[in-house]
């Protein structure tokens, strides 16, 4: 009776409800495993269930020879953007946080390249990740010259500002919508990777509730693609690509893009095969490595910049 | 070309073109670069199965290693100790010969910081420090061949032959 019972807190848990424990988190190791378990039986069911529809998905598949890469990439002008953050430091008395962008433009096979940081200061009432996404969105959009090929870390689609105020939405939602109509006007591609997504457009489709990468890891196999799909309701498509032994990963496109899904897939492959992991874009690898505010530069900005520390917070370090 | 890191309250790492020996301004204080190195480059995590040449043309940015100089922080414009240190991110440019001249050579011909300076850098660096010094202030050029004879005999006498 009581290992039912707790079989049944469980299920609701991995629906969406909170289970609470008495005691310590790390003395409940055994049942975090057990719930972990369960939840992938539960998607496992799933996926099973409707194993026939999957594989009815249409998929393609890229050949690739030892350089194949650097023929797809050849002459080809690629941008990457990403950015990092501090938060305000509130604990040393600082409600103000930076935010830093980095912007890298590389021509393929002509050895040409290009880097460019911008930075700015946010205060305490504003949202530095949104601050952030426009950022990285404005430098972007600096970039649609019709020829080169964009690589924005992240969604393009508004879904993950599901939880957000109607505000924030509206900002995000206002951001995306200006670079896809920019990307449309200009017909310069724009490509937003998500490396891990949590998405369930395609499983809601089809009647469950699983993770599209979940769904597509065993039907994908390296070097494969699915078909773009079109996101209701925003000027997306999306599809997944293995382009690692990983889950696959989604890619966001303008909808115009759905006509050359297939250079677009060949791009994101061939930068996959440039990276150092042979798994993730070189050139947001590198954005990202240009963008990253390092450890020592964080505790420098708190040094130079400390004034009223706050005493709960020496409690908790010392 | 900007500071890269802050050593101690006397020496900091900089992304420069600039040579050894070269003076160096960083807002009010004065520098000089005392050495040089080059930072691995980082194309060797990207090599695989790719010719040199081809990381060079295709992923061009890891390619090129950085030149780091070391500096030491010799004084103010005005000559007096730097008590104010350069922050990372400062910018670094290099000190022109006019203002050199001016700095070292304002009615009298003043030089504090060389005897600090002799116990932190190596005698070439010093020698090339006082022929430019003489190069752009000839008026002193006695007196700092004499100091140049000086620090060269002085060290001379500690080398057991």
């Amino acid at each position: 009776m009581k290992s039912l019972l707790i079989l049944s807190i469980r299920k609701l848990s991995v629906g969406g409800k909170m289970q609470k424990y008495d005691g310590r988190l790390m003395y409940k190791l055994r049942e975090f495993y057990d719930t972990v378990n369960d939840y992938y039986s539960s998607m496992e069911y799933q996926r099973e269930l409707i194993k026939d529809k999957i594989s009815e998905l249409n998929k393609f598949r890229v050949e690739v020879s030892e350089k194949w890469h650097l023929n797809v990439l050849d002459d080809k002008r690629v941008v990457g953007v990403d950015g990092s953050q501090i938060m305000p430091l509130k604990e040393v008395g600082i409600p103000i946080g930076g935010i830093q962008v980095a912007k890298l433009v590389i021509i393929h096979g002509k050895g040409d390249y290009k880097i460019q940081h911008y930075s700015a200061f946010a205060g305490i009432e504003e949202n530095i990740s949104l601050l952030r996404f426009k950022m990285e969105i404005d430098a972007l959009l600096d970039e649609m010259d019709g020829k080169s090929w964009l690589f924005f870390d992240g969604s393009l689609s508004s879904t993950f500002t599901a939880d957000m105020s109607d505000r924030l939405r509206e900002e995000y939602a206002e951001s995306i919508k200006f670079i896809i109509k920019a990307s449309k006007k200009t017909e310069t591609p724009l490509i937003g990777y998500v490396d891990r997504s949590y998405a369930k457009d395609i499983a809601k489709n089809i009647g469950v509730n699983v993770y599209d990468s979940y769904l597509l890891n065993q039907t994908l196999s390296f070097m494969d693609y699915t078909e773009m799909f079109e996101l209701e309701r925003e000027e997306i498509c999306f599809s997944y690509l293995k382009v690692n032994p990983g889950q696959p990963v989604r890619i966001e496109c303008p909808l115009w893009m759905r006509d050359i899904q297939h250079e677009a897939a060949s791009i994101v492959f061939a930068e996959c095969l440039l990276g150092s992991t042979k798994g993730y874009p070189y050139v947001l690898e590198r954005a990202h490595e240009c963008s990253k505010i390092s450890n020592e530069e964080k505790n420098d900005f708190r040094r130079l910049f400390s004034r009223d520390i706050s005493f709960k917070w020496i409690c908790k370090v010392k | 070309m900007v500071v890269l890191r802050v050593l101690n309250h006397r020496e900091l790492e900089a992304e420069i073109d600039f040579c050894v020996g070269d003076f160096i301004k960083i807002g009010d204080v004065i520098g000089l670069v005392t050495s040089i190195y080059q930072e691995e480059p980082e194309y060797i995590r990207y090599m695989g199965n790719l010719e040199k040449e081809e990381v060079k043309k295709f992923l061009p940015d890891v390619f090129k290693a950085r030149r780091i100089a070391k500096c030491l922080l010799l004084c103010t414009e005005n000559l007096e100790d730097v008590t104010k240190i350069p922050k990372v991110g400062d910018k670094v440019e290099k000190v022109e010969d006019e203002e050199l001249r001016q700095i070292h050579y304002n009615g009298e011909f003043k030089i504090p910081y060389l005897i600090p300076l002799l116990e932190k850098v190596e005698i070439p660096i010093i020698r090339a420090l006082i022929l430019k010094i003489m190069e752009i202030i000839p008026e002193e050029k006695d007196l700092l061949e004499i100091i140049l004879a000086e620090i060269e005999y002085s060290r001379m006498r500690g080398v057991e032959l």
